[in-house]
């Protein structure tokens, strides 16, 4: 049996001459049963998968922030997983349905609530009937922090059914409606959970042999380059949605995964583009953003036209309220899941594409 | 070109560089090369601040960060300046704990280098605007990712520079936003998008509206109430005057902003809601829809069902303004199959999604959706498609779903016949004065310039005169249509109006006898346009009688049937007007039987064989057995 985990710092030695970085993760995938991120289509939801990111205690990334003036970022204290793409339409609509009897009708029926791809019918005895458009099985949404906060609560309790199961957990929420919220920090012992900005950053940009064999370091982008990402619609030789406009010939967001060679060292795919991603790490305002509660909001996301190069690099940060729709989900975990042992693969994957590569 | 490169080779940015700020100032510092930076104290805790990159210095975009020293501290003018035309300027305004109390304007320099270069000459981005209070003007290319907690009180006017169109995308004001937004673009090929707004207060106020001028998109837009003009970027009314394509704008609470009015006043011109196959596309208000919503193109359903768009408000009755569809009048986009909802969402709400929809306009709110060229609304004209009304002081009001006009000759014709006629050939257009309602240009009001004639009307618009009107450009005919109704005595015979059919009408009655004219005559009981012994056996049909309610001249209309309950002789029976069904086949009266007649039939043969000395002879006759049967 190999040892293909990146754990430790051993850049692998394996020499596979003239691979392709996305050609080495698809041969890594296709050694293990499960589907691989390239048999995703528009009618077939994608398996959810995880990265396991190890290598606690690691050593933070250091830099000056105009605003904040010294600040290390990226050290997590423990080892967790985290879910190579964000949470799609698909996922979102199974905790539609199983929370929605809790959830105020008039929430039922908006996006913040259900997400773009999610239409319904309300009946006349106020129940609703939800619907998931097709196109949005595979692509990601967005949605307010509460209901990021609740999909972890219910993932934690086992996708329970009772109002606990959504409002306590990974995160203590004192209601289903998305108004003000007080600042809910994640609960010891959670499960499932938004990841906190130190972890998003660990997992989008720390490289286990950046510098070499045991030798540590961030990159600057989220694909284990220090090179800004090229916008584009994917299979164009693009490496991002982020920076597109939506349009005409454009008129979606790509489905996750839909750039498999703009890919973390430790697996994680889209942290550049689709939307911005919520984590649960309280604003740098003090919590709040005017008099509601905020939260950071990481990675770049599709209209930042021209600006990419600042919103994914390692240390851009911004916060929006919690009550703002216009965040993903990427989930951390402390459980491995089905699939996640492939994704300890994907280190290693990574660095057999990128092993002649010399990046600064 | 070497010397530039040359210039941007000393220049490369070596490290992170600060502007000398005085203590308590907001400090900037940037990295990229050819940079500047002043910070000015213009006044206790006010500051001025230029940012400036250079020209020549070409090699990376210059980023700026302004970052407050205290929650006090306030920017006057924030002024950019980017003499090189190749790069960008980027000010990440105070992403940190300490937000910059407020700023009085945001906006391009107007000087130069000395050398040509102007400041205007680069683009300006503002990437992070975090700002505790107010924002005056902001007139850089485009503003991203930014918050501002309290509102834009002056203008958002971004120019296209240098081949960059601007863009306003992920800014949420948690105020209002009180000015004109402007998105300029460099082209119809390159165009402005609002990508992401969200403003929890209004956009403009109910008596400060706005305008919001953007040329290729409005992704998203959010808001507690709206109440602006948005357009797109050319004048006139061709493609480019309208917003190419909005996706979703929503306005009101929805989950969102509790205790938001969501109402919607002014116009929103976009060629279309949504892009094909995309999803939850779509205009939605909780409040009042009060303004007018023009769709250049189609409103049609789309694949998959949810990827159609809507119109929709959520309040009952809250469709007060104008939606049209095709305005544009192009034949390859006249179609509405894709719903317009009113009212709160459930079993009740009301979901309108063609051009033949019945819903009067008072049980949507007051207006009305109209798809080019507009139709006739025959269920909400006065009175309704094959209706009836009376003829006294009859004002029809002709109801369009959308508002039209025209600009010389008569734009209705109307046509008339007798009760019981065969044709319609009589024009009594001249009986009534047709004008365009004064507070609701849909509707064409005939008002009769006198007492018309009962008898059936058609009502058809004048080819070539009157018009679907669209943003007050009248376009193009109205769809052809023919509106029926009918005019009937709500109490027959009776003239002086006190419910009774009597002698005291007899004498009115007689006092006509003999007239002819089309317009004004309100003794002619059948509608041949003229008084004759037709109308006097219809007369005497009715003598005696009692209207239990109604009087002629009241405008009181007649029930759907035109019957009315009449009592006569003590006796209360069901009888028709003359010209509905069984008209003109009353009882017997008395006075006619006093005088021998055995029917209606044979009374009525009779006096058309009179010579007129003979029929006055006869009237007196009539008029003493009347007498002497009322004082037996």
């Amino acid at each position: 049996m190999l040892s293909l985990s990146a754990r430790g710092g051993q850049r692998p030695t394996v020499s596979v001459l003239g691979v392709t970085r996305a050609s080495a993760v698809v041969i890594a995938l296709l050694c293990l049963p499960g589907p691989a991120l390239s048999a995703v289509t528009s009618q077939m939801p994608a398996q959810p998968q995880w990265a396991h990111v190890t290598s606690a205690g690691n050593a933070p990334y250091r830099y000056t922030d105009p605003g904040l003036g010294e600040r290390a970022i990226g050290r997590v204290d423990h080892d967790y997983y985290i879910r190579t793409t964000e949470i799609t339409g698909g996922e979102w609509f199974e905790f539609v349905n199983a929370a929605k009897r809790y959830v105020p009708t008039n929430a039922q029926l908006g996006s913040t609530f259900i997400g773009e791809y999610t239409t319904w019918d309300l009946h006349s005895d106020g129940t609703v009937t939800h619907y998931l458009n097709d196109v949005g099985i595979n692509r990601p949404i967005t949605t307010a922090w509460r209901y990021a906060a609740m999909y972890c609560n219910w993932l934690h309790n086992n996708k329970g059914t009772d109002i606990s199961s959504f409002l306590t957990g990974a995160y203590t929420l004192d209601g289903t409606t998305n108004y003000e919220l007080p600042f809910a920090a994640r609960e010891p012992g959670a499960r499932y959970w938004l990841p906190s900005e130190d972890e998003w950053a660990k997992a989008a940009y720390f490289d286990l042999g950046r510098d070499g064999p045991n030798q540590p370091g961030y990159w600057q982008y989220p694909n284990g380059t220090s090179t800004p990402l090229i916008p584009g619609q994917p299979e164009t030789g693009a490496q991002t949605s982020g920076g597109v406009l939506l349009s005409f010939e454009f008129p979606l967001r790509p489905e996750v995964g839909a750039y498999p060679e703009t890919v973390s060292p430790w697996g994680l795919l889209d942290v550049s583009g689709g939307p911005r991603e919520w984590t649960d790490s309280a604003s740098y305002s003090g919590g709040l953003v005017g008099d509601w509660q905020g939260y950071l909001q990481l990675g770049s996301r599709y209209g930042d036209l021209g600006i990419t190069d600042v919103t994914d690099r390692l240390g851009h940060y911004s916060s929006t309220h919690s009550n703002s729709a216009s965040n993903g989900i990427r989930l951390a975990s402390s459980v491995p899941s089905v699939g996640t042992s492939m994704f300890f693969l994907l280190p290693f994957a990574w660095h057999l594409a990128r092993r002649r590569k010399v990046t600064p | 070109m070497k010397i530039r490169t040359l210039q941007s080779a000393i220049l490369v940015f070596l490290g992170l560089c600060a502007a000398a700020a005085a203590d308590g100032a907001p400090s900037v510092s940037w990295t990229g090369p050819g940079s500047s930076a002043t910070v000015t104290s213009v006044g206790t805790d006010l500051y001025d601040i230029v940012l400036t990159k250079s020209f020549g210095s070409a090699t990376d975009s210059s980023d700026f960060t302004i970052t407050s020293s205290g929650a006090t501290d306030k920017i006057r003018k924030l002024i950019v300046r980017n003499r090189e035309p190749i790069q960008l300027l980027r000010v990440n305004l105070t992403n940190t704990g300490t937000r910059i109390a407020s700023v009085g304007s945001i906006e391009y320099g107007t000087g130069n280098d000395g050398a040509g270069h102007n400041d205007y000459d680069g683009m300006a981005f503002i990437l992070a605007m975090k700002v505790a209070g107010n924002v005056g003007d902001i007139k850089v290319t485009r503003v991203f990712n930014s918050i501002i907690d309290g509102s834009v009180t002056g203008v958002i006017d971004m120019p296209a520079i240098n081949g960059y169109s601007s863009l306003i995308s992920g800014v949420e004001v948690l105020g209002s936003v009180l000015g004109n937004i402007t998105l300029n673009e460099v082209s119809t090929s390159n165009r402005s998008v609002i990508d992401d707004l969200r403003v929890r207060g209004t956009i403009g106020t109910s008596t400060s509206p706005v305008t919001i001028k953007v040329g290729q998109a409005i992704n998203l837009l959010f808001a507690g109430e709206l109440n602006a003009d948005i357009i797109g970027t050319a004048s006139g009314t061709g493609y480019y005057s309208y917003v190419e394509w909005i996706n979703r704008i929503e306005i009101g609470d929805f989950g969102r902003y509790p205790g938001a009015s969501g109402n919607i006043r002014g116009l929103i011109k976009t060629n279309l809601i949504g892009v094909v196959s995309t999803v939850d596309n779509h205009i939605w208000c909780s409040g009042d829809l009060a303004g007018t919503i023009a769709l250049n193109r189609a409103h049609a359903t789309r694949t998959p069902a949810s990827a159609t768009p809507e119109i929709k408000t959520t309040k009952a009755g809250g469709l007060k303004g104008q939606v049209i569809i095709c305005a544009g009048n192009e034949n390859a986009h006249r179609t509405w199959t894709a719903p317009v909802k009113v009212g709160p969402d459930g079993a009740g709400q009301l979901n309108l999604a063609n051009a033949a929809y019945a819903n009067t306009a008072a049980s949507l709110g007051g207006g009305a959706i109209g798809l080019m060229s507009y139709r006739l609304h025959p269920e909400d004209c006065f009175p309704v498609e094959a209706g009836t009304s009376t003829p006294a002081d009859l004002t029809v009001a002709a109801r369009h779903k959308g508002p039209v006009g025209w600009s010389s000759g008569t734009p209705l014709k109307v046509l008339h016949r007798a009760i019981g006629g065969s044709t319609y050939g009589d024009n009594l257009t001249g009986c009534f004065s047709i004008a365009l309602d004064s507070t609701n240009a849909t509707i064409v009001n005939m008002t009769a310039t006198g007492f018309v004639p009962v008898g059936d009307y058609q009502v058809t618009p004048e080819t070539g005169v009157l018009k679907s009107a669209v943003l007050g450009n009248l376009v193009t005919d109205v769809t052809p249509y023919t509106y029926s109704f009918s005019v009937r005595h709500p109490c027959v015979g009776d003239f002086n109006g006190d419910n009774t059919v009597d002698t005291a009408d007899l004498v009115t009655f007689l006092g006509q006898f003999g007239q002819s004219g089309a317009c004004g005559n309100n003794r002619d009981l059948d509608g041949d346009l003229a008084v004759n012994t037709a109308d006097l056996t219809l007369f005497l049909g009715q003598f005696g009688n009692t209207c239990s309610s109604g009087r002629p001249g009241s405008g009181e209309a007649v029930d759907a049937t035109g019957s009315r309950t009449l009592s006569g002789g003590g006796v209360t029976r069901e009888v028709s007007d003359p010209g509905r069904s069984g008209d003109g086949q009353a009882t017997m009266p008395p006075v006619l039987a006093a005088l021998g007649f055995v029917s209606i039939e044979q009374y009525t043969a009779y006096i058309d064989g009179l010579s007129p000395q003979e029929l006055s002879a006869h009237i007196v006759q009539l008029l003493e057995t009347i007498e002497e049967l009322s004082n037996p």
